[in-house]
């Protein structure tokens, strides 16, 4: 007997490919499942094969996937498909870190460009990035498996670099930055605009026209897959950093404008 | 009585099953055109206990990797697809074979439980 599920079932987004592939399928279950098959590189029909599998014998039993296969993970390995070498990852995650530091840059030259300072400081961001490119050049392939692993923890991984900008921003507002090193304002538009680019470009286009989208997941009785829009980052979590980078600014100025009078 | 495959029972090991499946499973698919619920259900109504999806279909994706059996798809009566499994000739081969290991096994086991003959154990001094 396979142990249920930690988590209440989730019904899957029905736009999603887990939704439009195996709808009856724990959307909990599937996710990981699909993830870990695209990181071991199986060719799409077959996972889309096997998710059918999958979605028949849950419909049919009325069990949970869950009881029925138990881990995805464990259940995706098992299968033994045929598969190509799984690449080393490091650039998906690498590209989020270049994200948030232009988002953390962005945010901080904002509310100095509020304060009518001339300058900014690009010591904290870039260490910050440094940083975290070389715990990624150690530990990336195994960072992006523990994501792929875990659904929640993308999200919250994000959350954390946010916060991490979020508190070094908070620093440097109490602190007013004294002593760091100082740049010419109009250097940290074009930074952060850099580091965006930097950072979400390659996740678009791998996203878009990548491996993974140029692979979909067919199934025999779903003629058309629909199509992918993801690498083996979800589509989006590509966006949560750009779309911070105007919304905490805007939060920022209305905060400001309120307090202020 | 159920036998759940992937937890021992008292009444019977789950590694018999375990070690028998793949013939019981071609077995099944011998009797006609079939898909995994209803290899599943089959078994479980012979009395072999619960085969959960995680042991059988991985078994099922190994057979026609192996060209054990043909598959092919049918729409569902109001639900999704079911994928129908077909033995091969080269199936068919394998399950003469595994029914005559099968055969001769029982025959040894048999032997061997029931004490004919007498097994003489060497004792080390």
């Amino acid at each position: 007997m396979y142990p249920a599920s930690k988590y209440p079932h989730k019904v899957p987004n029905p736009r999603s490919v887990e939704g439009h592939l195996a709808p009856q399928v724990d959307a909990n279950w599937s996710q990981p499942f699909i993830k870990e098959m695209r990181f071991l590189e199986v060719p799409g029909p077959e996972i889309g094969a096997a998710l059918a599998d999958v979605n028949t014998h849950v419909s049919e039993l009325g069990e949970d996937a869950w009881r029925s296969f138990g881990e995805p993970i464990a259940y995706a390995a098992s299968l033994n498909l045929p598969r190509r070498e799984p690449r080393k990852v490091y650039w998906e995650p690498a590209c989020i870190v270049f994200q948030a530091t232009a988002m953390w840059i962005l945010c901080e030259a904002f509310w100095r460009m509020l304060r009518s300072f001339s300058d900014f400081y690009i010591q904290p961001p870039l260490v910050f990035l440094v940083l975290c490119l070389m715990v990624l050049m150690s530990t990336g392939d195994r960072v992006m498996r523990w994501i792929v692993h875990n659904s929640a923890c993308l999200q919250t991984a994000l959350l954390a670099s946010a916060g991490i900008v979020g508190a070094m921003f908070f620093i440097l507002w109490i602190t007013g930055g004294a002593g760091w090193g100082e740049l010419p304002l109009v250097w940290a538009w074009v930074v952060s605009g850099v580091f965006m680019v930097t950072g979400t470009l390659p996740l678009v286009i791998s996203g878009r026209w990548g491996r993974i989208a140029r692979n979909p997941i067919p199934v025999p009785d779903h003629p058309n897959p629909p199509r992918q829009l993801r690498g083996l980052i979800d589509w989006d979590n590509v966006f949560w950093f750009p779309v911070g980078a105007v919304v905490v600014p805007v939060i920022y100025y209305g905060i400001n404008f309120v307090f202020s009078g | 009585m159920c036998h759940d495959i992937g937890v021992e029972s008292v009444e019977r090991p789950a590694e018999w099953l375990r070690g028998l499946l793949d013939l019981c499973v071609l077995a099944v698919i011998e009797q006609g055109p079939t898909y995994g619920y209803k290899i599943s259900t089959a078994l479980t109504t012979a009395g072999l206990g619960e085969i959960k999806g995680g042991t059988l279909y991985p078994l099922l994706s190994r057979a026609e990797r192996d060209g054990l059996v043909d598959t092919h798809w049918e729409a569902g009566d109001g639900g999704p697809g079911r994928k129908f499994y077909t033995l091969t000739s080269q199936g068919q081969q394998r399950l003469a074979e595994l029914r005559t290991a099968w055969e001769n096994f029982r025959e040894d086991v048999n032997r061997v439980v029931e004490g004919h003959p007498r097994i003489e154990i060497e004792e080390e001094s």
